[in-house]
């Protein structure tokens, strides 16, 4: 019931948060039109004043784009390096955002401004920096040792093998059982911040032990409602490929509508983290019970006071 | 299972009288080939050790004028005995990505070697190494005579071997209870007269087992008699002649071959035996349990093979062919290719859209058309047989399967089979590293793959597109009729060449086509075209002061009304050292196109125009003749560059970048 509940919840709170939507989304698209039009100056350059771009149009062409590679591969590759990068700043900015939507989350009467969501993001992107630190090395590890430990278990028990079908569900079973406690490490870190945004906690280590501690106590409710949460990203780009595969990119048109279509589709995705953060806090305050009081909202704006419990 | 050991020895003793009643069997009322060799194999398998018991009566003709003092024997098992053989260096123990099993060698011991008459030779065997200086290869040995074999003699022996097989590994060997077993009898080597390939005189061509290298031997006849656990089935090169139940938990399999120049086989308790016909060849698909819903696709595209080289090539003369189903954990096995018999490669929910399964089973048929029927001499032209299937295998797989779609055929993203082996070429880091016609042994730096493979299909179809299709299908049904059963060589195939292309288009191409073959085949040069510029400049008036007639004067002015014309050009240049005939094609605004034939011989070349109206674009190579060439991209070049596409992929980058820096927000 809490499950449904902190979905349902998080769907209503996240489902008036539109413009917050888009500011995230927006600031996702900038970090990424520099490298998309580095990616367009290399390719223009590397066909030059060639025709063969015109055989890319029905599909990938494979000879032409061989070819390309071959003769201008180092142009894309210059581009695909700089990724790392660009993937670390978004990193970076979306610990700055998380602290803008947890702000605006935790108060049911708050509406989204700009200028309290950046507040937010400022007062809490210390904390939540040094959250993604201690998490990212818990991440490193965890990932390290479970997927030596898994890799040798499979191993050895298709070393002696005569069929891919055991080999294939084996296979499969150690892809679960890595991604499970990725996942779990994951949603400890979004109810740390839950609880450095909901209590101000300062430490970040007091608060990374807090969101593990909320999900091995709460295991059941917290994993139930990400694995329902995790349906919502999936069905949308489950939809994208369909209508992607119905559309196609054949025309200067079906361009420009498959482009507002993916447009459409990050805005989706911006508005779903919303959506987790928001579904995640409602579980947070309904296990935890979590009063929300003037004393708790260190950024409280005018008409926040009143105790709440969701 | 122990008691497989006492059966084993009882049983070789019967079967060896019973293979001379196999030999009385016939496929052929003719002799195909010269059939120089016979072999009578009986051999058991024991699955406790992996082992091969056998005794074999070997029988070769003597066709040359000389008086041969020697033998020479392979022993290929001998690659897998330990790391010091020539194969295990060259390899480094990993063959095709596939590395040998921690302890899971394998050898043949000669036990035993004698004449008809009873001498026994067993002392005088000795390894050799003909191709290097390694003494611890011992995968040849030299037998000497203490009588020469003469002209038109034939020599018999008794040979006794055990062998013990490799855990699969290039080819050969077992996985649990599945056994592949090629290469694994004494074998003879082709001795060669003088003249006969590049024989100055007569000699033994017995090399050695190498990483890169496969096989080449005389043609001739087979019974083979193979005894395994009753329960297995058994898939082998030649028709089934019989199988015998031992009453001792074996059997007894009889297979019969004739005209082939090599004999494998395999066995497995886990085979599902399936079987279906095309015309006169009864296919049959020996498959894992777990993929017979995929046996489907090896007789479709084995039955299209058969059909497409009956057609284009020439006929599969034998009654039969088996297909085999690796185990899985045994690809070592797959791809291969023996007479009558190949292995192919298929994988447990691996769907159509991928046709991994299909090529594999097209290419490795295909090679009993060369290397099976036609049979180079694999070590040291591997071009030969494997270019000539590649070739084939694109032809056969666009043919059946689309010419854009033939290997993978996914939406948004397909790859032809032609396309990837042409890629297997120009995208080498070092296309320059080799020439295609060098022994495979001789690969030392690397390339053998892409060379003997890719290259050759590239030249044998921009071979095909500069002379045409039906010209090509001459030649090769040509070089087929003349060269099957036999052992051909680079000049015999060129010589085919030289021969048909004059007879459709004179002396179009010159007297022969040796310049061809000079740069493509025993060059390394490569080739590349390229439209280097286009350019339409307004032709004015001349200005100025001018005594061309001996009076000075001013130029005039130009008249308001005249119409504009332009100096317009197009420069093709040359960027490879390769120089191939080709066409430039220029198209004009108004749609007026010209073609304009260019020897490709110059650096560069420009084609000038006056007309009133702008060459718009202009494309070198406009039929796409020549595949060889390593860019095809920079053929043409046009004045308005076509930017929707570059737009479409931007627009994708785009999407596909901002999904991936959302995942910044699974952590941030």
């Amino acid at each position: 019931m809490n499950i449904l509940n902190a979905f349902s919840n998080g769907f209503r709170r996240s489902g008036s948060e539109i413009k917050m939507a888009l500011v995230i989304y927006v600031l996702n698209l900038l970090l990424a039109i520099p490298l998309a039009l580095a990616f367009r100056s290399a390719l223009a350059a590397g066909f030059g004043m060639s025709l063969a771009p015109e055989q890319l149009m029905q599909g990938l062409d494979f000879t032409a784009f061989q070819d390309f590679m071959r003769a201008n591969g180092e142009r894309l590759l210059t581009v695909i390096n700089q990724m790392l990068s660009f993937l670390i700043l978004s990193m970076l900015l979306q610990t700055f955002l998380a602290g803008g939507i947890l702000s605006v989350l935790q108060d049911h009467e708050r509406k989204f401004a700009a200028s309290s969501f950046f507040k937010g993001c400022g007062m809490y992107f210390f904390r939540f920096f040094r959250l993604f630190l201690i998490v990212g090395v818990i991440l490193l590890l965890v990932s390290l040792i479970l997927g030596v430990i898994l890799a040798a278990v499979v191993a050895a028990m298709g070393e002696t093998s005569t069929s891919e079908v055991p080999d294939f569900w084996i296979r499969i079973a150690a892809i679960v059982l890595f991604l499970v406690p990725i996942i779990l490490i994951l949603m400890a870190a979004d109810y740390a911040k839950i609880h450095i945004v909901l209590h101000d906690e300062r430490s970040a280590f007091r608060a990374c032990g807090k969101g593990f501690g909320f999900v091995f106590r709460k295991f059941f409710a917290a994993f139930g409602l990400e694995l329902l949460l995790l349906l919502v990203p999936i069905l949308l780009m489950v939809l994208y490929v369909l209508v992607d595969l119905a559309i196609g990119m054949t025309s200067g048109l079906t361009i420009l509508l498959m482009f507002f279509i993916q447009q459409l589709v990050m805005a989706g995705r911006a508005w779903i983290k919303i959506f987790f953060y928001a579904s995640e806090m409602a579980l947070y305050r309904s296990l935890q019970r979590v009063p929300i009081s003037e004393a708790d909202i260190p950024l409280a704006s005018a008409g926040a006071g009143k105790s709440v419990i969701v | 299972m122990k008691s497989i050991h006492r059966a084993i020895a009882i049983l070789i003793t019967w079967t060896v009288a019973a293979s001379s009643w196999c030999g009385a069997q016939t496929i052929f009322k003719q002799p195909l080939s010269a059939r120089i060799v016979t072999y009578a194999i009986s051999v058991a398998l024991d699955p406790v050790d992996e082992t091969l018991t056998g005794k074999e009566t070997a029988t070769w003709r003597n066709t040359s004028s000389d008086r041969v003092t020697e033998l020479q024997f392979h022993l290929y098992l001998n690659a897998f005995k330990n790391t010091e053989s020539t194969f295990m260096k060259e390899s480094a123990g990993g063959l095709r990505g596939i590395r040998m099993a921690e302890g899971g060698w394998g050898w043949i011991d000669v036990t035993s070697m004698k004449t008809s008459e009873g001498e026994d030779l067993t002392s005088r065997m000795e390894f050799i190494h003909p191709d290097d200086n390694n003494d611890k290869d011992q995968t040849v040995i030299r037998v000497p005579l203490s009588k020469p074999v003469l002209p038109g003699q034939t020599i018999k022996l008794t040979i006794d071997f055990k062998a013990k097989l490799p855990r699969i590994f290039a080819r050969t060997g077992y996985y649990q209870d599945y056994y592949m077993i090629g290469q694994w009898f004494p074998k003879f080597g082709v001795y060669e007269a003088a003249g006969q390939r590049y024989a100055t005189k007569g000699q033994w061509n017995c090399h050695q087992f190498h990483a890169n290298t496969e096989f080449y031997a005389d043609y001739g006849l087979y019974d083979v008699d193979m005894t395994v656990p009753k329960d297995y089935v058994v898939g082998a090169t030649g028709i089934l002649m019989k199988e015998k139940d031992n009453g001792n938990g074996t059997k007894t399999v009889t297979h019969h071959a004739e005209d082939v120049h090599d004999f494998a086989w395999t066995a497995s308790a886990s085979y599902v035996d399936l079987s279906d016909q095309w015309n006169h060849v009864k296919i049959r698909v020996l498959m894992q349990p777990q993929r017979v819903h995929q046996a489907s696709r090896y007789f479709e595209s084995a039955k299209a093979t058969l059909a497409y080289m009956d057609r284009h090539v020439g006929t599969y003369p034998y009654p039969n062919l088996t297909i085999i189903d690796p185990a899985y954990g045994a690809s070592g096995a797959g791809g291969m290719e023996y007479p009558t018999l190949i292995t192919a490669g298929s994988f447990w929910g691996v769907g159509r859209s991928l046709k991994a399964a299909e090529m594999v089973t097209v290419h490795e048929f295909i090679h009993n058309y060369f290397y099976g029927l036609v049979g180079n001499n694999e070590f040291e032209e591997a071009w030969l047989d494997e270019g000539f299937t590649q070739y084939y295998e694109s032809r056969v797989m666009i043919d059946t399967y689309g010419t854009k779609t033939s290997m993978l055929d996914w939406p948004g993203f397909t790859i032809g089979d032609f396309e990837l082996a042409r890629i297997g070429y120009t995208a080498m880091r070092n296309p320059k590293i080799a020439p295609t016609a060098t022994p495979a042994f001789a690969f030392k730096a690397g390339g053998y793959g892409s060379l003997t493979y890719q290259k050759t299909a590239v030249i044998l179809t921009t071979l095909e597109r500069m002379v045409g299709r039906p010209v090509m299908d001459t030649i090769m049904k040509t070089y087929f009729a003349r060269w099957q059963f036999k052992h051909p060589c680079e000049r015999d195939f060129v010589g085919v060449v030289n021969e048909i292309v004059p007879k459709f288009h004179g002396t179009k191409f010159g007297k022969n086509l040796e310049w061809y073959f000079d740069q493509v085949l025993r060059g390394t040069d490569i080739c590349d075209y390229e439209l280097t510029a286009i350019e339409n400049n307004p032709v004015s008036e001349p200005k100025g002061r001018f005594d061309d007639d001996g009076t000075k004067a001013d130029s005039k002015k130009e008249p308001a009304t005249s119409a504009k014309v332009y100096a317009s050009r197009v420069i093709v240049s040359r960027l490879g050292e390769i120089r191939l005939p080709t066409t430039v094609l220029v198209h004009f605004e108004n749609g007026d196109e010209v073609r304009e034939p260019w020897d490709g011989q110059g650096r560069w070349i420009d084609f000038k125009y006056r007309r009133p109206e702008k060459i718009s674009w202009a494309k070198v190579d406009p039929d796409t003749l020549l595949v060889i060439d390593v860019n095809l991209n920079n053929n043409c070049k046009t004045l308005d560059p076509p930017s929707t596409p570059i737009w479409k992929y931007t627009v994708k980058f785009l999407f596909w970048i901002q999904n991936v820096l959302s995942l910044g927000s699974m952590i941030g």
